[in-house]
């Protein structure tokens, strides 16, 4: 495998953003995105993860919006989010030559979070009837806010990309979004967006990883059937 | 130190040698290898890290709307206006006697709060109903699967559908322990292992578009 990197399908979700983001030029409407709200320190493992997922793909979506001239909005629920938020978006915009446009083409607005996500919903909420976006990128981790936004989302006409890992919203993003990266899907967009070899290679890893677990699955049910005892075995 | 190195290497020295020190400490119960206290240590570090970008999120916040209150922002500096002074307010209310017990600080904190919160999610039934109205329309045999599982389902789960027919609670109790149970595990091996990965290309500074960088 040494030299060689890796076929990926191509995921339509990712394939859609440069689509959404030419509509809202086309529009003059702006792009809304958000890394989710679950921050970098959640209480389950993977939600930081989820996080990084975000902002990977919005180094990806920031250098479009910064080629294409249309306003961008990111919103953060936690305060950590927006000096990470506004480097990405400066590096991507820098990285198109266009950094004097951050001041006025971009907004990372700060919904905080308080006895639940229903502030940062409702925040986002009042900024689509304002802003009435053509684009709403959501990837990341989300709660109950997930099923609200992306349906004013809807309600506003936006094209909407949405990806989480967290399995009680995925099925509101298929439901109410046009297209959703699902699951493991947001921890490879990034990698596919830069088409970088080590970073392809490292999904390569991900799925031979993931054979040797089906493997051990079926292996250990057989086994665990057949009279040896393989979840003991496991444990030590 | 070079600008260069401060900027782009020492985010991802920082990342790369906290994250291997919590994994370490995760992973390898050693009396020889206690790291106990510097894990404790690096909790704590991030929770004050956490406290400040709070403050500064707040401060974010009071700029972004002192500019729409200064430049009457049409449809927007009136909510400005209202956001600011309960910002202030229940900053004031909370500074009262000890943090966060004063009677004004609970009566902010239970009755316009609680009750403005309540109301968000209570709206998320009528976001239910209208993608459910969108999700379950039959346009393919996918569509009709979706919505026959979601009328077993549904029946499980209202009283009347066992008094209809007892076969409902079992045969929606089948389709959520069954099909969704195997698709739910896939699921989440899935993304379990891509977290891992992503994680370990964070740690180790391949993922750069975290840092903006291609």
């Amino acid at each position: 495998m040494k030299g060689k990197v890796s076929k990926m399908r191509s995921l339509a979700g990712l394939q859609a953003i440069p689509e959404s983001i030419g509509k809202a030029a086309e529009t003059n409407r702006p792009v809304h995105y958000t890394p989710g709200t679950v921050g970098f320190s959640g209480g389950v493992v993977g939600y930081a993860a989820q996080t990084f997922a975000g902002l990977s793909v919005l180094s990806h979506v920031s250098k479009l919006t910064a080629k294409y001239k249309v306003p961008l909005y990111v919103t953060v629920a936690y305060g950590e989010l927006i000096p990470v938020v506004e480097s990405v978006v400066r590096e991507s915009y820098a990285s198109e030559g266009r950094a004097d446009a951050v001041s006025t083409e971009t907004h990372v607005l700060y919904f905080p979070i308080a006895l639940s996500n229903a502030p940062y919903a409702s925040g986002v909420l009042g900024l689509f009837e304002r802003i009435k976006p053509a684009s709403n990128i959501m990837i990341g981790g989300f709660y109950f806010e997930a099923l609200a936004i992306s349906e004013q989302g809807f309600v506003q006409g936006a094209i909407q990309i949405a990806g989480t890992a967290m399995t009680h919203q995925i099925a509101f993003f298929v439901a109410a979004c046009d297209y959703t990266l699902i699951g493991e899907e947001i921890f490879v967009a990034g990698a596919i967006v830069s088409q970088d070899a080590t970073l392809l290679g490292s999904i390569t890893g991900q799925d031979l990883l993931k054979i040797i677990v089906i493997a051990m699955l079926v292996g250990g049910f057989i086994l665990q059937n057949l009279g040896v005892d393989f979840l003991s075995i496991m444990k030590v | 130190m070079s600008l260069p190195f401060l900027k782009r290497d020492l985010p991802v020295v920082i990342v790369c040698v906290t994250g291997v020190v919590m994994i370490i400490g995760y992973f390898i119960q050693a009396p020889e290898i206690y790291l106990g206290d510097i894990l404790g240590n690096l909790s704590l570090i991030a929770s004050v890290i956490a406290g400040y970008a709070t403050i500064l999120g707040i401060l974010t916040l009071a700029i972004v709307h002192v500019k729409h209150l200064s430049k009457r922002t049409q449809g927007q500096w009136m909510y400005s206006v209202l956001l600011l002074a309960l910002v202030l307010a229940m900053i004031g209310v909370g500074l009262i006697g000890t943090l966060g017990t004063h009677p004004y600080f609970m009566w902010f904190y239970q009755y316009p709060l609680v009750a403005l919160d309540t109301t968000i999610y209570s709206v998320l039934a009528f976001y239910i109903a209208s993608a459910a109205f969108r999700a379950f329309k039959i346009k393919s045999v996918e569509g009709l699967i979706l919505a026959v599982a979601a009328v077993f389902v549904m029946l499980m789960n209202a009283p009347v559908g066992a008094a209809l027919w007892g076969g409902f609670p079992l045969i929606g109790r089948w389709i959520m322990d069954v099909p969704n149970g195997a698709a739910f595990r896939g699921f989440i091996i899935g993304s379990a292992i891509g977290a891992i990965a992503m994680s370990l290309r964070v740690l180790i500074g391949r993922e750069r578009g975290i840092l903006g960088r291609t």
